[in-house]
Parts: C-alpha cells; sequence; structure tokens
C-alpha cells in the first residue's frame, strides 16, 4: 500500500523548489509545470522503494528535460560565438531586476546539459559530485560544462569546487 | 562589471514561491498505476493462453503416435504433463479477476476522459419550483466518482494539449459526495444571493462495475453557499455544500488543467 501521507509532505515540502527548478530548466512557465507533474508522477510510482526522494526526484526532472529536448526541437540554439555583452557590463546604471532579467534571457539560451548544470549548482546549490551524480556524468564533465555555461553567462566564476 | 556568482544565483531564485498541489498528482499517479497493472494482468492472461495451447498441441501430437512404448510412453509423458499445466492456467486466469474488483473500477475510471468545457444543465421550468426533487442524480448507487474542474469560466483548456484538472474518488469519498448532493434544498434559494466566482465541475459516478451512471453539473462558491447549484438532466438542488473534507480539494483543482495523458484521453 503506497504512503499517500508520505508523498503529499514531500511536495508540499519540495515542489516549490521542483516546480522553479523545472521552469529554470525549460525557460516556460507552462512546460516548467508539465515537466515537475511528469517527474513527479514518475516519484509517485517509485514511492516506497526510494531511499532519498529529493535527489531522486531532481534526476527524474534532469532526465525527463534532456529526453525532451531529444525529442522536440525547441528552437534553441547554442552558439559558439559568445553573445555581445550588453546591458549586463556596459550600463553602469543597470538596475539589479535588469541584470536578473539578461541573466534568466542567457540562460535559456544555453543547452539543456548546460542549463541543467547551473540550475543544479546554482539555484539547487548541489556539489559538483553530487550534479554530477545526478546527470549521471563525471565530475569533470560537470566542471568542464560549468565552465563553459558560466562564460556564456558572462559571470565571474569566485568558487571552487564545493 | 560582470555578473557574480551571487547575482547568477538571486537570479536564479528570482521567482519562486509557488508551490505545488499534491492532490492531482496523486490521482494521475493512481490513473497512471492502474493502467499499468490492466497491462500486466493483459500480458500474463496472454502468456497463460499461449501456454495452454502450446500444452494442447503438444497433447495432440503424443495422442497422434501409433503404438510404440515411446510413443506410449510420450503420449502417457504429454497427458501426465497437461494436468501439471493446467493449473497454472487456471491460476493465472483466476488471479487476473481476482485482482480486478477495486482494480478494475479504477482502471475504467482512469480511462474515462474529462468534458472539455464544464456541462450546463438547464431545468425545464427554469429556477423556480421543484425540479425532480424525489429524482436522484444517478442511475444505481455510486461506486466511484470522477470530478474534472474547469475553474470559474467554465473552460479549463488554453491549449490543445491541456486537459481539465480531475480527482478519483471511490468508497465513502464517492458516496459522500454523491449523498450531499442529494441532500440539498431542492427549492431554488429565494433570498438575495449575489452571483459570485461559483468554480465549475462535472461529476461523473460510476456503479461498482464501472458503467457510468450519470454526470452531474456543479457550481461551487465557498464564501456563498447559497449560489452553490448542482445539476443535470434529471434533479437540481441549491445551496449544496459538498463534504468539508473534501471541499479544499476540490477547489485546489481549480488550476489551469493539466497535460493530456494517455489513459485520460480516452472518451468513456
Amino acid at each position: 500500500m503506497r504512503d499517500e501521507e508520505g508523498f503529499r509532505s514531500f511536495v508540499e515540502a519540495n515542489g516549490a523548489t521542483l516546480l522553479h527548478a523545472a521552469r529554470l530548466l525549460t525557460g516556460d512557465h507552462h512546460r516548467g509545470e508539465d515537466l515537475v507533474q511528469t517527474a513527479l508522477i514518475k516519484v509517485y510510482l517509485k514511492w516506497g522503494r526510494i531511499e532519498s526522494p529529493l535527489p531522486y526526484a531532481r534526476r527524474a526532472l534532469v532526465n525527463a528535460h534532456i529526453d525532451q529536448t531529444r525529442r522536440r526541437w525547441w528552437g534553441e540554439r547554442p552558439t559558439e560565438i559568445l553573445p555581445e555583452p550588453v546591458e549586463v557590463e556596459q550600463r553602469s546604471d543597470a538596475t539589479a531586476s535588469e541584470s536578473r532579467d539578461e541573466l534568466r534571457r542567457v540562460l535559456a539560451g544555453l543547452a539543456p546539459k548546460e542549463r541543467a548544470v547551473i540550475v543544479l549548482r546554482y539555484y539547487c546549490d548541489l556539489s559538483e559530485q553530487d550534479t554530477a551524480a545526478t546527470l549521471g556524468v563525471p565530475v569533470g564533465t560537470v566542471k568542464s560544462t560549468c565552465s563553459r555555461a558560466l562564460a556564456r553567462l558572462r559571470v565571474e566564476a569566485t568558487s571552487g569546487a564545493r | 562589471m560582470a555578473p557574480s556568482e551571487f547575482d547568477l544565483r538571486a537570479a536564479l531564485r528570482d521567482g519562486e514561491g509557488e508551490g505545488l498541489d499534491p492532490d492531482p498528482l496523486i490521482s494521475q499517479g493512481r490513473a497512471r498505476a492502474a493502467h499499468h497493472r490492466v497491462r500486466l494482468l493483459s500480458g500474463v492472461a496472454v502468456v497463460a493462453v499461449v501456454a495452454a495451447g502450446a500444452v494442447g498441441a503438444s497433447q495432440l501430437r503424443g495422442s497422434g503416435d501409433s503404438g510404440s512404448s515411446s510413443a506410449t510412453g510420450s503420449a502417457a509423458g504429454g497427458l501426465a504433463a497437461a494436468p501439471a499445466h493446467a493449473p497454472l492456467q487456471s491460476a493465472s486466469t483466476e488471479s487476473a479477476y481476482r485482482v480486478g474488483g477495486a482494480s478494475m473500477l479504477a482502471a475504467k475510471a482512469a480511462a474515462i476522459g474529462c468534458p472539455p468545457v464544464a456541462p450546463e444543465f438547464a431545468p425545464p421550468n427554469g429556477r423556480t419550483g421543484r425540479y425532480g426533487a424525489a429524482q436522484p442524480f444517478f442511475r444505481q448507487p455510486v461506486a466511484a466518482m470522477i470530478v474534472c474542474a474547469y475553474g470559474s469560466t467554465g473552460t479549463a483548456a488554453t491549449a490543445p494539449e491541456r486537459q481539465p484538472a480531475r480527482l478519483e474518488l471511490s468508497g465513502s469519498q464517492a458516496t459522500g459526495l454523491a449523498a450531499s448532493m442529494v441532500r440539498a434544498s431542492s427549492l431554488p434559494i429565494t433570498q438575495p444571493c449575489p452571483a459570485g466566482a461559483g468554480q465549475k465541475f462535472a461529476m461523473i459516478g460510476l456503479a461498482g462495475n464501472g458503467t457510468r451512471v450519470g454526470t452531474v453539473a456543479a457550481d461551487l462558491d465557498t464564501r456563498r453557499a447559497c449560489a452553490s447549484t448542482v445539476a443535470n438532466a434529471t434533479a437540481a438542488r441549491y445551496g449544496w455544500s459538498p463534504p468539508r473534507a473534501l471541499e479544499r480539494r476540490l477547489l485546489a483543482l481549480t488550476r489551469m488543467g493539466v497535460p493530456k495523458s494517455p489513459v485520460a484521453s480516452a472518451t468513456g
């Protein structure tokens, strides 16, 4: 008998962060809702057999997102030519919200795996090891993907490995 | 100046906070699990039929051999083998139906899709007099209920790939909801009752064997009970209140629709 109350508590505690992560991954409000629903239904079906539901849910989220991007073409094209550093660097009077909007806009233009690494490292605050475990890739791949993504975002990397 | 990792974290956190309602997820999960069980049982039944066919074929081959001791032996072996396999077939078939009941009802409920828009029923004598005061809403006792939510506008689908959110109830929750409809007043509310933003639902009743036994259109306004109604082609009730434990769950369904799933897209 599935422990639905346990699942309910899990969703109430972690649903907001998973939903926001899904929206960051997809870059779209509704697609994010669809993605988190897909992931959490997988969690529900496995509930009672998962040792750590939150890491499992994150893995399901990222895997479902990457599967969807393989199946459908969203029109996003990761570019080799880095975008022009516009408002964020040149306008010293840029407001904080404009900077955030610009970062989010550039984030949406990253390749799916680059976006996944950024969301897991800087939104979910996972270590490089945990990010690698979530994505099922070596730690070195996480480091190089993260470095590439930060360069595209024009973010100054200040911290080393956690 | 280039943004820092702190700026990146702040940018990523911007806009977070909206929570998730677990009830639609649990409903969808139950439907998916029921669908998997039906497919598994169908697979088991197919395997059992194939195994029985193979045994039958070997029996026929064995009984067709003429008179040598080895043929007799193999025929005897074939005949001896049949009873050993027959229980497997009957056990598989028996298990396929023994597991039924609640699972079959859940599977049938999962296969019934919600109407794309909220149904509307207008009693023939309008809102005056008592319409269907002695009539039930459902042709048979309800064993399960599918609740489809449409928000305040009556249409939940904002894009073709989305459908109304749904909740599947069974047992005492389904019978309790059906009973609450009949208990409400059969007389229209005569006191002034300002129109509010009622949330619209379709409630599809299922009998114990999974047969649809009626659909009711419900309009729920928790701020003004006088404005809540339930109606279908046979009866209408006014000032309706669902069981308290269900009310929160019904209102939580009234968010925008959810993606279509293969099971729920079937029409019943």
